[in-house]
């Protein structure tokens, strides 16, 4: 599988997403933070990546540049060989709706939609009727969650209900799926359950993942870790274990 | 503690302005229908007192009594009293050439110094004989100095130009003012003494007397009272105003009605508020508990929760009296302009014009804070380190039972009104029972209307895609507020409905109690047969009139009864109406008989009747002339039943005053020859030398009243009865033509001459006009309900969206498009508007139809007409509102940054 760092000596096809230069500056004057530096990046498809970095370092803002969340300063961004650069909202919107995939830390369903409901929210919202059965299938037997689809996420364990906002987040078959610290909320069991479904949302469902976490243990579970700190990139590892994370981490932080 | 709560009430401003509109509009309709009537009746008061002149006090007998001499003698010794005088008004009508017009007759002293009505010509009557007029009547009858007027000695309404006529010479042309009492018709002064030679039912009496001087009016009063004593009652000139200002009941019943709506506005406000204040605790439940974690009590919670809307409540209520003041004086001034001679004048504000709607305004949002008060005493510390808002309660065993009571006596209570009694008793009946089973239906409200909104939801969303779908869910996950928001709204759109159920219903009953009679847009008729061709012609020239018929006609004797030949061209009439074929289908030598002639005169179709000759050249429109002039003593038609005031042609002899000449012209009886004639009447040979007088029967009228006519061509007519002449003018007008504007152009040209105009079209006319107007103003004030009913929705909506903001993000990372959740939010409130105004349709509807018919009872034929077109507009209009209501908050749900909605906690 490759895990070259530099997208551009790579065919650009291979790459599910990828940023280049990418600026991100907030506010204006005096008053203006830098959070991202002259950042490129690139994850190919089917592959597993955690981005890491201390608070700070500007992980949340590159994944929200990369999947359509946030307008970027200066730079480009990449989904498949769509330019997100220069694209409005609504554009943004619909491209986030057909090609991209969410799992975030907490409030990840709406509360009156049942599991099931939720599961399909956006094929419900892009109008589609239905998913193609078989995949909706095996997504939600592969998460496990074929005797919970009838109830309301109240219903639910902090576990499931992150394993259902997983199948929810896979049911369009994206070109990627970004997870921001989607086991912040969860105790360690879960939080196992979690990362080993994405881990095989990406090995056997062949989907592509990126996981912004500060979580050593859960980096673990990625093909790759990138580094960031203090808006730029730093380092990066393959096949990470957690001492190798963490001792990474230390090295950052000094 | 104070401090926290202005500290909360600045940080909640914004969430909390939207809906204290609701207490401002409220508020502000107390206010302007004060100062509204305060100064409709001072300008009342003026126009009243206009009349007093100069007279410092006025001495009234009780109950409208007439004034006998002697008082007026004892008011003229009273020390200090320079003049006095007797008045006396008698209602009474003006004729002038051939011009017949109301008139009100005054008593005024010769030599007066009360100085009313102003001389604008010549000089006050002084002897009798001598009449003063007022100018506009002299203009409008073009009579000046000089000129003489009649006066009717007997007026009851119809003018009788048979009877006596006082001839008066006016010496003067007066100004009467703009006094209510003189504002119709003609205004004639009269000596006291010519006025008791024309009529001894003078309506109003009084004595007047000027001061001497400096004399004060109370004291001048004082001394009078002192003289003359009871039974009469001696005011100062301004009391004697204020009192028939308040005796007239205008401004009373103006005052009424309006606050009986602000009161409408004010319970929609206070469900509104309440709401609200609901709404506004459970976003605060985590405050609220920190404060009770850092040691506030729940007294101090309470408290805390009640200052904040009493605050609230006087802040919108003070902006709602601005606001009140500002619109009064605005719909005031339009309606002087609009109407001349609307009362309205400039008053000072009065203290209750801002003391009660500030009290109200206030009274009202605390009222509304008290529950949601005690709901956040409940709220416990440990709430603050949970995410959850505090548990709601259930519906509450309670409500639940108190709704189902509610509707159970409100619904027997209906039926009773309804089926059972229809006497007074019954419509209180009725009437308590509508506002009980409303009551139910507002307390049922959470197990109610959420299904119903799932019901609509579940149909909209199949259309609308995600938006509708989610819109739905969310516009029940909290059944409370969604019942609240949507019931505000129930109340106006329900009573709005009553009122358009209520209009259409007695309209269709009009209409069809007039169908039932004689079919005509327009008729023209005299009672005394003599239209002159010139007024036909003009009526032909009315534009929007298709069709005209001309009815001819005179009155014979049959055996003793007296009937009406109406002659009539079947294809004009035709063309007038089609509702009286057998007539429309006459041709030369045919006639059709009224079936009370054709029963005395034992006539059946097929037989022949011979026709005498006409007894005299008095003419009639043998097809009546209208309800209640039948002259039942008349000897013609006293033998046969009267049903009194029927329309059309069952009543064909009103106005005759002609001998019952029984047996004038007849032969002798029995002398019929054939089998095909009818026995006893086939006399009229001899008279009519040798002509054939015999027309073949083809049908008989039927009829309600006792009218004998007899209906043939004109032809036949020409030949049996050479002398008949014009008794009527139908006319049919274009299918869309202003029957309103055709109606005033038929009365400007038969002014004067002494015709009836009726007619369906009239009739429909005038009524719709009177129920379009009246039904248009309460649906106006009505409106204020549903407008702050729909400020409910826009509030309710603005604080789910600021409860939703996470929910949004989330969507709108999962690719929901800014305008899918416009969308959402636009559905959500129209859902609660239109589930609030199906619901108000259905049950205004319910009640409309019951407040009808027990107040009418069922026999009065009552037609029950839902005029579906204005119901669909309310609701159209509802629906649209709850759209608008949503922009708002839509646009600012919208707008939000998907990336730090989601960063938010």
């Amino acid at each position: 599988m490759s895990v070259t760092a530099r997208p551009d000596s790579q065919d650009m096809r291979t790459w599910a997403v990828s940023a280049r230069e990418l600026v991100k500056v907030y506010g204006a004057g005096e008053t203006s933070v830098t959070a991202l530096r002259q950042v490129s990046v690139a994850f190919a498809s089917g592959t597993f990546t955690a981005i890491m970095g201390p608070s700070g370092s500007g992980k949340s803002t590159l994944m929200h540049c990369l999947a359509g969340l946030d307008t970027v300063t200066s730079g480009s961004v990449l989904l498949g060989d769509t330019e997100l650069v220069g694209l409005g909202d609504k554009q943004m919107t619909l491209l986030r709706r057909q090609r991209v995939g969410f799992v975030f830390q907490a409030f990840n369903l709406l509360p009156t939609l049942t599991a099931a409901q939720n599961i399909t929210l956006p094929l419900d919202i892009a109008g589609r009727r239905g998913a193609d059965p078989a995949w909706r299938d095996r997504v939600i037997d592969t998460l496990g969650l074929r005797d919970r689809l009838g109830h309301l996420p109240s219903e639910l364990s902090g576990g499931q209900q992150q394993r259902v906002a997983c199948a929810r987040a896979l049911i369009t078959r994206p070109d990627v799926v970004f997870a921001d610290e989607p086991t912040g909320n969860l105790d360690s069991r879960s939080s196992g359950e979690v990362l080993s479904f994405l881990r095989m949302s990406v090995h056997e469902l062949g989907q592509t993942v990126v996981m912004v976490t500060h979580d050593a243990a859960a980096a673990s579970y990625a093909d790759r870790v990138v580094f960031l700190r203090d808006g730029r990139r730093t380092d990066e590892m393959t096949e990470p274990t957690v001492e190798r994370v963490l001792e990474a981490l230390k090295t950052l932080e000094r | 503690m104070l401090s926290i709560t202005l500290a909360s009430l600045r940080a909640h401003l914004g969430r909390l302005l939207l809906s204290s509109a609701a207490i401002v509009l409220a508020t502000a309709f107390v206010a302007g229908t004060f100062v509204f009537t305060d100064a409709m009746r001072s300008s009342l008061l003026g126009a009243f007192s206009q009349d007093l002149g100069r007279a410092g006090a006025v001495v009234t007998a009780p109950g409208d009594r007439d004034m006998p001499g002697d008082v007026l003698s004892a008011v003229r010794r009273v020390p200090g009293v320079v003049h006095a005088e007797r008045r006396a008004v008698w209602d009474a009508a003006l004729r002038s050439g051939d011009r017949f017009e109301p008139a009100t007759i005054v008593s005024i002293a010769p030599g007066s110094t009360v100085g009313w009505p102003k001389v604008v010509q010549g000089r006050l009557a002084s002897r009798p004989g001598e009449t003063v007029l007022g100018h506009d009547a002299a203009q409008r009858g073009g009579v000046g100095i000089g000129d003489t007027v009649g006066v009717p000695l007997h007026w009851e309404g119809v003018v009788d130009r048979e009877r006596e006529t006082r001839k008066l010479r006016v010496v003067g042309l007066v100004d009467p003012g703009s006094a209510p009492r003189y504002s119709s018709g003609a205004f004639l002064g009269v000596t006291d003494e010519q006025l008791r030679e024309l009529t001894d039912e003078v309506k109003v009496a009084s004595v007047l007397a000027v001061a001497a001087g400096e004399l004060p009016p109370a004291e001048l009063a004082a001394r009078i009272d002192r003289v003359v004593g009871r039974p009469y009652v001696v005011r100062t000139a301004e009391e004697q105003a204020q009192q028939e200002v308040s005796s007239g009941g205008l401004t009373a019943g103006v005052t009424a009605g309006l606050l009986a709506f602000a009161g409408i506005a004010l319970f929609v406000a206070g469900i509104v508020i309440a709401n609200t204040f609901s709404i506004l605790l459970v976003q605060r439940t985590r405050e609220m508990a920190l404060l009770r974690c850092v040691g506030v009590t729940r007294g101090q919670v309470f408290r805390s929760m009640l200052a904040e809307s009493a605050a609230l409540g006087l802040a919108a209520s003070v902006v709602g009296v601005l606001t009140g003041f500002g619109l009064a004086y605005g719909v005031g001034a339009a309606l002087s302009a609009t109407f001349e001679g609307f009362p309205f004048g400039a008053v000072a504000l009065s203290a209750t014009a801002v003391v009660v709607p500030v009290a109200v305004g206030l009274a009202v949002t605390i009222g509304a804070a008290l529950l949601p008060a005690r709901a956040a005493t409940r709220i416990p510390p440990v709430a603050a380190l949970r995410d959850q808002g505090i548990p709601t309660r259930r519906g509450g065993r309670t409500r639940s039972v108190l709704a189902m009571a509610a509707l159970l006596t409100g619904v027997a209570g209906m039926a009773v009104g309804t089926l059972v009694r229809t006497d007074t008793a019954g419509f209180i009946a009725a009437f308590a029972g509508g506002v009980l089973t409303f009551l139910g239906i507002l307390l049922a409200g959470p197990a109610l209307i959420p299904p119903l909104v799932r019901l609509v939801g579940a149909t909209l969303g199949r259309w609308l895609g995600a938006p509708g779908r989610l819109a739905a869910v969310n516009a029940v996950r909290n059944p409370r507020r969604a019942t609240a928001t949507a019931s505000a709204l129930l109340v106006g759109v329900t009573l709005m409905t009553i009122m358009s159920v209520g209009a259409a219903s007695l309209q269709a009953t009009v209409t069809a109690q007039m169908d039932e009679e004689f079919p005509v847009d327009f008729m023209v008729r005299s009672g005394e047969g003599n239209i002159p061709p010139a007024l036909v012609e003009d009526i032909r020239g009315i534009p929007g009139l298709s069709d005209i018929a001309i009815v001819r006609g005179t009155t014979t004797s049959l055996n003793g009864q007296k009937i009406a030949i109406s002659g009539v061209d079947p294809h004009q009439l035709a063309a007038v109406t089609s509702q009286l074929p057998s007539i429309c289908g006459l041709r030369p030598g045919q006639a059709v008989i009224t079936q009370p002639l054709a029963r005395t005169l034992r006539i059946t179709p097929g037989d022949t009747l011979h026709l005498p000759p006409a007894t005299h050249t008095g003419h009639q429109d043998g097809t009546g002339s209208g309800k209640g002039d039948q002259d039942s003593s008349d000897p013609a038609t006293a033998t046969a039943p009267s049903t009194g005031n029927q329309h059309g042609p069952g009543n064909a002899t009103g106005n005759q005053h002609g001998p019952g000449n029984a047996t004038g012209n007849q032969d002798g009886t029995g002398n019929g020859e054939g089998d095909r004639e009818t026995t006893g009447i086939g006399n009229g040979i001899g008279d009519g030398g040798g002509q054939a007088r015999g027309l073949t029967i083809t049908s008989i009228f039927p009829t309600k009243g006792s009218a004998a006519v007899v209906y043939l061509t004109h032809q036949d007519l020409d030949r049996l009865y050479p002398d008949a002449t014009i008794g009527g003018v139908y006319a049919q007008a274009e299918p869309d033509a202003d029957l309103l504007a055709i109606g005033a152009a038929i009365d400007r040209a038969t002014t004067g001459s002494s015709v009836t105009v009726t007619g369906t079209a009239k009739t429909q006319a005038t009524y719709s006009e009177l129920l379009d107007t009246l039904l248009l103003v309460v649906t106006a004030l009505l409106a204020v309900a549903v407008l702050i009913a729909v400020v409910g929705i826009a509030n309710t909506l603005a604080l789910s969206v600021h409860e939703r903001t996470r929910e949004s993000a989330l969507l709108r990372a999962l690719g929901l498009t800014r305008g899918q959740l416009r969308a959402t939010l636009a559905v959500e409130a129209a859902l609660l508007a239109a589930v609030g105004s199906l619901l108000g349709a259905g049950l205004g509807t319910l009640f409309g139809w019951v407040g009808l018919t027990s107040m009418l009872g069922p026999s009065f034929g009552i037609v029950l007409d839902v005029s579906a077109l204005h119901l669909a507009g309310l609701i159209a209009v509802a629906v649209l509102a709850g759209l608008l209501a949503s922009v708002l908050p839509a646009r600012r749900a919208a707008r939000a940054s998907v990336v730090s909605a989601l960063a938010s906690e």
